[in-house]
């Protein structure tokens, strides 16, 4: 079967009614999840796990994408309008997308958003079509020293990703760093900097943290300026769309995040979060608009958004091609499908084609669902803000609290988010951009794991790590990027930023 | 506070390195306990080491930079009455940890969300109890009874009979 | 949620079950972390009034009290055991460029090449890794244990890119990739065939009686009332002897032995006898 008429077929299979219904329901689940902080789309995914077992194969899955595209969309409603970002590929979406926000286009940023997630998937899905068996061992290239230089490369580029001096970003950076060593350590099991304390073994979780600094800060910023509010921002009906300028702005971010997306999801690992994080580094390198990026601009939206969709797309290449499970959810998705008899693996697109087709389809079919779903819901999103202060500060503490329980059921979680509350809200008084904090929680542990792994493999030899012809090209790139980006902002007049 | 007091972000600044040299000297110490494995497996501690050596320096950078920081403007601090306001808050989110083990999810909810509502708004407890009471049985409802998720139950109430 | 341990999802279909034979409505609530001993040492420290049964693993249950003393439980004395689930062998596999054809080759050149064999697994301390050294106790050879952390695949992924020469894991994960004639299975860590993969020898009909697999069972605290462990015994076996049960945990590659009682706790005592003696190894050796 080609790739065309495979696509053909699987939108058939994709089309079919029941198949619809099935990726309308999950792309409604899913944004309703991704829409309340905690539940992730990990939880969304593996609450309709045994649901799946009844349904028939593609059904089930179809289902489980439509709720894991749909959390991920979901997950960037909240960073946008409340600066309290669902999941973690959303932190970056937060920096422009709360201050446009809060300038009064919300309306116009989701719309964006929305449209972006769409191109993002469309040419994800597309790419995949085209290039799938080509594309399939391209995990295969990456061992311990390609990750260590993608991870820790990745940190070096990332660390400035929104401005601060360098003692500063680098200080918030490390300290992300360093609470992601806390808890069971992966090689030996050891538990480290735990004071005995069995929960945090467990180490500490990203999304409390998120939550907490971002969420928790908010919250006590808007009770301490709760009686000078200003007047919630008048949306006109106009406003909830993007104005041509917006527009105009917003398709080359797209398409340099779709790009983006595309390569990361290939390789395995948390895809989606890099490649956000990688986008909006990408928009301040090339953007025409690159200064204002930061301020609240649209680039620093739209790449990132188009940018985690289009991976979470192409990550399905590795999943399904190679069988092997690199995140928690798709462990879930391949667990679902050897339940229902079919193995993934590199038979895959031989065995069982209306599979493997049927879910690049159905893919499709839930990003036109999301669109679909999503532009009229802008209205509704908007509205939201106009919730009174008095009543909107309790309900996002509570709505935190419960997300931050939820993520592993643990008390820990709740003075995790307190402390993080805290540190956000001191840190951001003293002008310390937060999101590289989170860049460190995030790669920190995974710089760890790649370079023990590594030793272990090489015994010892370090020059392993410069081995190949990937690791030092990406540690040459990641190099070169930081010093270009240093004298830049030498020339520059150094602005104090706060996120 | 009067304008002549108010801390600088240079003040502000420096006492932020100078705690994160403490922070890491602490961190360096219990790092150094943990074992250090050999080259062909490095152990726990390797890779602590190098985190706190570097958050070590670039808290000393933090030091430096604010040190040699001109014409620092002061510090973003909110005005007495407002500071309370933040503090109640951040107290409200601290009794919910407390109590939510005892009162579980609703009622704790409940509660946080009256008092703090009220604290807010000012004037009648009505309004406040009644966002309070739907805050409490809307996250109720739509956690645990929609998205089945486990929420602590608390104590209080099983141990009254209700489940 | 841990991806290394597909079977912590059979307790959704589990609850199910129960539900239909106890009526009473099961909560299913997860507990990851702490190589699984937060979720195991909640069931242990229960109330023993049978409303909290938990589902633990011989890892959580026997390996780790041995690694991390304190948990509160060290042997099988310490909890009751209702019922086993099932076991989940290890497999080695190799590329299937691979010049090995049997596990007798495979191990006559790691003893010509000590140190220079490598086997990748999805952890330090997991079943995969403690076969591994078990192997090399029984066999004499030192091949190098390499754990990698990212669930399984990542140790599979080693094996395809060249990276290592050989892993140790479990059936399900390989499948595929053993239909698709990428890698080769040398040996099944058990005593009879697999029916995962019906071809491929046993170590034990190989000549080296390693057999280390990881098990799962339904816990309850220690001192359980005699009526209540009865009626809990009974309800856990029909809920693992139903068939979208049975077809759960085959398509999962789990080998179903649904003993009970005093044959549970002995072959708990006898699996933690020989884990201390592969840790012994172990320590002895690093």
């Amino acid at each position: 079967m080609g790739a065309l008429e495979g696509l053909l077929y699987g939108l058939s299979v994709a089309t079919l009614p029941h198949n619809l219904l099935a990726a309308l329901a999950g792309a409604l689940a899913g944004t309703a999840i991704g829409v309340l902080p905690g539940l992730g789309p990990v939880a969304g995914v593996a609450l309709v796990l045994p649901l799946t077992f009844a349904l028939e194969p593609t059904t089930g899955l179809i289902m489980m994408a439509g709720i894991f595209y749909g959390s991920m969309y979901g997950g960037s409603t909240t960073a946008i309008l409340l600066n309290i970002p669902g999941e973690s590929a959303s932190v970056v979406t937060a920096i422009d997308g709360y201050r446009l926000t809060r300038k009064g286009r919300a309306g116009a940023v989701l719309a964006v958003v929305a449209v972006g997630s769409f191109v993002g998937g469309t040419l994800a899905v597309i790419g995949v079509m085209l290039a799938a068996p080509l594309l399939a061992s391209a995990a295969l290239l990456f061992g311990p020293s390609e990750f260590l230089a993608l991870t820790a490369g990745g940190l070096i580029v990332l660390a400035r990703i929104s401005g601060g001096s360098f003692a500063a970003a680098g200080f918030a950076c490390m300290l992300g760093v360093l609470l992601g060593t806390v808890g069971q350590e992966m090689v030996t099991g050891l538990n480290r900097f735990t004071f005995g304390n069995l929960e945090l073994t467990e180490g500490i979780n990203l999304v409390p943290v998120v939550v907490g600094l971002y969420g928790v800060a908010e919250i006590l910023r808007l009770a301490e300026a709760a009686l000078r509010q200003p007047e919630p921002v008048r949306v006109r009906l106009r406003d909830l769309f993007p104005s041509g300028e917006e527009w105009r702005r917003a398709v080359p971010s797209w398409l340099r995040g779709t790009a983006l997306g595309f390569g990361f999801g290939l390789i395995p690992g948390p895809a989606a979060t890099l490649s956000s994080f990688a986008a909006y580094r990408v928009e301040q390198a090339v953007s025409r608009h690159r200064a204002e990026i930061g301020q609240g601009a649209i680039e620093g939206v739209a790449g990132p958004e188009a940018a985690n969709n289009a991976a979470a797309t192409s990550a399905l290449v590795p999943l399904l091609s190679l069988g092997l499970p690199f995140t928690p959810i798709a462990a879930l998705m391949i667990s679902a499908m050897m339940v229902q008899g079919v193995q993934p693996g590199p038979l895959l697109i031989q065995q069982h084609p209306q599979i493997f087709w049927g879910l690049i389809a159905s893919i499709y079919i839930g990003n036109v669902m999301l669109l679909v779903l999503n532009l009229p819901l802008v209205g509704l999103w908007v509205w939201l803000l106009r919730i009174p202060v008095w009543l909107f500060v309790p309900l996002l503490l509570v709505i935190a609290c419960i997300g931050a329980y939820s993520v592993s059921n643990s008390m820990l979680a709740l003075w995790v988010l307190l402390g993080a509350g805290m540190l956000g809200y001191v840190l951001q008084k003293l002008e310390i951009p937060l999101a590289p904090l989170v860049v460190g929680l995030i790669l920190g542990p995974n710089i760890e794991k790649h370079f023990r792994e590594g030793m272990i493999l090489a015994q010892g030899d370090l020059l392993y790590f410069l081995e190949g012809p990937i690791s030092p090209t990406i540690w040459a790139l990641a190099v070169l990027v930081s010093l270009a980006g240093l004298l830049r902002r030498r020339r520059a007049q150094p602005v104090p930023d706060a996120l | 506070m009067p304008a002549g007091t108010t801390p600088s972000l240079r003040q502000g600044r420096l006492w932020l390195g100078m705690i994160g040299l403490a922070f890491t000297a602490g961190y360096l110490a219990l790092a150094l306990q943990l074992p250090m494995g050999e080259r062909e497996m490095p152990g726990a501690a390797a890779f602590p080491l190098l985190v706190g050596l570097i958050l070590g320096a670039l808290s000393l950078g933090l030091v430096v930079e604010a040190w040699r920081m001109r014409g620092s403007p002061p510090l973003d601090l909110p005005s007495r009455a407002d500071a309370r306001r933040m503090l109640a808050v951040l107290a409200a989110l601290l009794f919910y940890i407390l109590l939510v083990p005892w009162l579980g999810q609703m009622l704790t909810a409940t509660l946080l969300t009256t008092l703090v509502a009220r604290l807010l708004r000012g004037g009648s407890w009505w309004p406040a109890l009644l966002a309070g009471v739907a805050v409490g049985l809307g996250s109720q409802w739509l956690f645990v009874g929609l998205f089945q998720v486990p929420l602590p139950r608390g104590e209080l109430l099983p141990a009254l009979g209700w489940h | 949620m841990r991806p290394a341990a597909p079977l912590t999802r059979s307790a959704a279909p589990i609850a199910r079950n129960s539900k239909k034979i106890l009526g009473v409505t099961t909560v299913v609530e997860n507990r990851p972390g702490g190589s699984a001993t937060i979720g195991t040492g909640a069931v242990i420290r229960a109330r023993p009034d049978g409303y909290t049964i938990g589902l633990g693993s011989n890892s959580s249950m026997l390996l780790q009290p041995l690694v991390n003393p304190g948990l509160g439980w060290s042997t099988a004395e310490d909890f009751t055991s209702v019922v086993k689930l099932g076991d989940l062998p290890c497999v080695l596999a190799v590329r299937a460029d691979a010049p090995w054809r049997t596990l007798a080759e495979f191990i006559e050149h790691a003893r010509a090449n000590p140190r220079r064999v490598r086997a990748s697994n999805s952890g330090l301390r997991t079943t995969p890794d403690l076969a591994t050294h078990q192997l090399n106790r029984k066999a004499g050879t030192q091949i190098v244990s390499v754990p990698f952390t990212g669930g399984g695949g990542e140790a599979l992924l080693a094996l395809l890119g060249g990276r290592v020469e050989a892993t140790v894991g479990f059936g399900p994960t390989t499948k595929g990739q053993v239909e698709a004639g990428k890698v080769r299975i040398l040996a099944v860590f058990a005593r009879e065939r697999y029916e995962l993969f019906p071809d491929a020898a046993t170590t034990v009909e190989s000549g080296f009686d390693v057999t280390l697999p990881t098990s799962y069972y339904v816990i309850a605290p220690k001192g359980l009332a005699p009526e209540v462990l009865a009626r809990l015994t009974e309800a856990s076996v029909q809920a693992v002897t139903q068939p979208d049960f049975i077809s759960f945990a085959k398509a999962n590659g789990y080998i179903l032995n649904p003993i009970t009682g005093d044959a549970v706790k002995a072959e708990l005592t006898e699996m933690q006898a020989e884990l201390r003696e592969v840790l012994a190894f172990v320590q002895q050796r690093s």
